[in-house]
């Protein structure tokens, strides 16, 4: 069980994209009942958000906690060959385009989502608060539902970073999301922040292909910050003070940055979520996507 | 060093003291991650609630099974936190 259960942590970490029901079949087929199946995508996915806050704001552990033959070994220098996926897809030359990563998708969601009937207020609350800011509840919250508490809390960490939430402001927390979901090759938020860019009047250039954020026509600040996402998405022990001061010569101010830092973290824990549980695309991503689809394939 | 300004426990006012010292009854300390996020309270609210409803004791999976998925990944993506 151990052994499946690595297995697996490597792959979210590396291929989410790659991550099909049969992923969640095996962990089933060694003995981890339902729950904990979401529970170990859920520990997984957290660890993907508080590693890259940790290397994101580049704190350590005090030596007073660790042995130092423990921390020697596991100290990595910002120059160290990454391991992170950009590498090791260039490496196994894996090729596949965002749009060929969507029509593999197994359709449906893959662990089971409890009656709603059956919903708490906790939880209940949080569907209805979605209700009133975007008019549905989105299929990633509802994908979590056999937990309901982490669901919920989920949630209210969701809405206090994303579609207005933060200080940085919707159109700004879009363009973050929607290039953590491009880099990670993550339909599910693609779609959402995608959908919801195009709303906000994004250019069609840029919607077609925001890896190539460098050529946009973007503010300089924008620009900055999307670089900083790519780092701490793909490469994250290479985030530097450097890197920082580059924000701040900007114009950003330390805790917008946090927010940055705090926004690209949570999306790097939910994108693998939600391709770790095959969550279904929402009705706008679907339309979306639709239009999108043939520059997604080239 | 951190990269940006951390609020040490003796200084921490109003919501960022709630939070510094429910960390502390259930951790036991005032770890570097959580003051990492002190310039910005609410972030650190919500996210220590979202830890607190799906890690240490309530997953199924037991703290032996979640630090082997916390210290692999740990590695994989190189954080030495």
């Amino acid at each position: 069980m151990d052994r499946a259960l690595l297995a697996y942590s490597e792959k979210i970490t590396f291929f989410p994209e790659q991550l099909t029901s049969g992923d969640l079949n095996a962990l089933r087929e060694v003995g981890y009942p339902e729950k904990q199946v979401l529970d170990i995508v859920l520990v997984a996915g957290y660890r993907h958000y508080i590693t890259r806050i940790a290397n994101g704001i580049g704190i350590e552990i005090g030596a007073d906690r660790v042995e130092e033959s423990i921390l020697a070994q596991y100290t990595y220098s910002h120059d160290a060959p990454t391991k992170q996926a950009s590498e090791i897809r260039e490496l196994q030359g894996d090729g596949a385009t965002l749009g060929q990563v969507m029509e593999e998708i197994e359709p449906g969601l893959w662990v089971e989502r409890p009656d709603f009937s059956g919903v708490g207020e906790t939880l209940g609350t949080e569907f209805q608060e979605w209700e009133k800011l975007i008019g549905f509840v989105p299929n990633w919250l509802t994908a979590l539902s056999l937990h309901q508490e982490s669901a919920a809390a989920a949630s209210e960490f969701a809405r206090y970073c994303t579609f207005g939430g933060s200080p940085l402001g919707s159109p700004r927390e879009h363009l973050i999301g929607y290039l953590v979901a491009s880099l990670l090759r993550a339909p599910y938020f693609l779609g959402l922040h995608g959908s919801q860019l195009r709303e906000q009047g994004a250019s069609q250039e840029l919607l077609e292909n925001v890896q190539g954020w460098r050529n946009a026509a973007l503010s300089e600040q924008d620009q900055a910050i999307l670089e900083f996402v790519e780092h701490l998405t793909l490469d994250s022990h290479r985030v530097t003070q450097e890197k920082v001061d580059r924000l701040v010569a900007t114009g950003l101010s330390e805790s917008e940055i946090l927010d940055v830092v705090v926004l690209t973290s949570f999306l790097n824990c939910f994108c693998r979520v939600t391709d770790a549980l095959g969550v279904p695309l929402d009705p706008a991503s679907k339309a979306f996507f639709e239009k999108f689809k043939p520059a997604f394939m080239q | 060093m951190a990269f940006i300004p951390m609020i040490p426990e003796e200084e921490a006012t109003g919501l960022l003291k709630q939070c510094y010292d429910r960390n502390l009854q259930t951790v036991g300390r005032t770890s570097e991650v959580v003051t990492a996020l002190s310039l910005r309270p609410e972030a650190l609210r919500v996210s220590t609630h979202f830890r607190s409803t799906t890690l240490f004791g309530a997953s199924d999976l037991g703290r032996r099974r979640e630090e082997f998925i916390a210290t692999l990944i740990s590695d994989l993506v190189q954080c030495s936190y």
